[in-house]
């Protein structure tokens, strides 16, 4: 097989476009995950059976279906009942939805390694419950679970290809429209995946930073 | 009449607490006046630091009250609904009252002016060069000129807990609960701590509950010793009294049982 750098070269443009895409739809995904994660951790910690059991379902029953089931209900299904989001969209919501339930575990998981004592000195002090989260327990949690936070947002990275599936033209989708064109398929695909791979390898570098700094505060 | 004479700092009136089964306080009834230095000593579980978690309203009171200043900071569970306290009551009073733990229980990502600095500015309110001019002065007063930005992680046993000790102070409570401040110590750090305590208590006029097992230091510091065995109260009274000439066979057995003092 001979491969043609010269038709490497000329595609490398259009795959880097939706390679733009790709990053926006992991940030605007995590960001929605890292916020929907702590809502439903305020939820699933509430004291109302009424409010914390209905919120563990929900994160079952996310947790435990396909996010590419959970792409075509939103894209195909929803315009139905009138709601219309545009691809993209629809792909960031799924991907913080879907991740935000494992980011709450995640939350939750960082909170409880604060140490009791925290608290009490906490009302010893009379900080307000604002003050409180807000001061002294969240930035202790989110120290402890920066590594783990830092694991889902590769991994949410690397789901994106799946938003070629509702027409998103994201890295692989850009791909397949050009490969359907030249027949190209090897260049395309070794360009897609060492594109992911260089965005993913500062990524985890950035992970084991901040596993260094967790171990500094341990 | 929150500062008459006749109110007493702290009251407990028919207090009760059980963890489960195990009950650690019964029935307990008790004043301390203003400006009293009461060292609580008694066996572990004798119910002398739930005292300190009660007033500081980290544990819950099954039955009871508590007033501080004659203002009440805690009522038992089935108080009737016009007796319960409201959140912001319970903080208002709250800020009488400082406590120092055990284990210290510094803010590990704060260093050790910000761990002082932290409650006066968001608490009280106040404006932060202000706090932590006053933080860097409490600070020296406990010995730690210079370690104003360590990170608790970077300073000894004796060090974190006098830092633990300043962010206590900063609030400038009226009265201040010590609850075996240096159980968790290296021997050789305990003196530093006491010392510290020992100042304070010359210097100051606060009230202070302190729960410990430091005999000599309790018969320095304090004017009357609580001895406390099952959540009640086996005798109280002057150190020479409780701790020079025991009444109680108890007391005598405990004071045996920690050794020579």
């Amino acid at each position: 097989m001979r491969i043609d750098y010269e038709y490497a070269l000329r595609v490398l443009p259009v795959l880097l476009r939706g390679a733009v895409t790709t990053l926006q739809a992991t940030i605007g995904g995590m960001a929605l995950a890292l916020i929907l994660g702590l809502v439903f951790v305020v939820l699933l910690r509430s004291k109302n059976v009424f409010i914390s059991y209905p919120t563990r379902a929900v994160l079952e029953f996310v947790r435990g279906t396909p996010l590419l089931i959970q792409l075509f209900f939103l894209f195909y299904v929803l315009p139905e009942w009138g709601i219309r989001l545009e691809a993209l969209g629809t792909g960031i919501f799924a991907l913080g939805l879907h991740y935000s339930t494992y980011i709450a575990e995640v939350y939750r998981a960082g909170i409880e390694s604060v140490p009791r004592g925290q608290w009490e000195a906490s009302t010893a002090l009379s900080f307000s419950k604002v003050d409180t989260w807000r001061r002294i327990v969240l930035p202790q949690a989110v120290i402890t679970v920066l590594p783990m936070l830092g694991n889902y947002l590769v991994a949410m990275f690397k789901e994106t290809p799946l938003l070629a599936t509702i027409t998103v033209i994201e890295m692989l989708g850009a791909g397949l429209s050009a490969a359907a064109s030249s027949y190209r398929y090897f260049e395309v695909f070794t360009l897609i995946g060492l594109i992911f791979l260089a965005m993913s390898l500062p990524a985890g570098a950035l992970v084991r930073k901040f596993e260094a700094i967790n171990k500094r505060y341990a | 009449m929150n500062d008459h004479r006749d109110v007493p700092a702290i009251r407990f009136t028919g207090c009760s607490k059980a963890f489960g089964e195990t009950v650690v306080l019964d029935d307990f009834s008790w004043d301390v006046p203003v400006g009293r230095r009461v060292a609580i000593l008694g066996p572990s579980g004798s119910g002398k630091t739930t005292l300190l978690r009660l007033v500081m309203t980290i544990e819950q009171l099954d039955e009871g009250a508590i007033d501080v200043f004659g203002r009440p900071i805690a009522v038992g569970r089935d108080a009737p609904a016009a007796e319960r306290l409201s959140e912001r009551q319970v903080r208002e009073v709250r800020r009488d009252v400082g406590m120092v733990f055990q284990q210290f229980n510094l803010f590990p990502h704060m260093t050790a002016l910000e761990n002082v600095i932290e409650a006066p500015v968001r608490v009280l309110g106040k404006n932060k060069n202000e706090a932590a001019e006053h933080g860097r002065q409490i600070l020296r007063q406990v010995g730690l000129q210079g370690k104003e930005d360590a990170h608790p992680r970077k300073l000894s046993g004796g060090q974190q807990q006098r830092v633990a000790i300043a962010r206590a102070l900063a609030m400038e409570p009226r009265i201040m609960l010590f609850d075996e401040v240096t159980s968790a110590l290296d021997p050789e750090l305990v003196g530093e701590v006491l010392e510290v305590i020992r100042d304070l208590a010359e210097h100051s006029s606060m009230t202070m509950l302190l729960v410990t097992h430091e005999i000599g230091f309790a018969r320095d510091v304090s004017d009357e010793v609580l001895f406390m065995e099952h959540g009640r109260v086996v005798e109280s009274g002057p150190p020479e009294d409780v701790l020079g000439n025991p009444a109680e066979e108890r007391t005598r057995s405990f004071l045996r049982a920690v050794g020579p003092h």
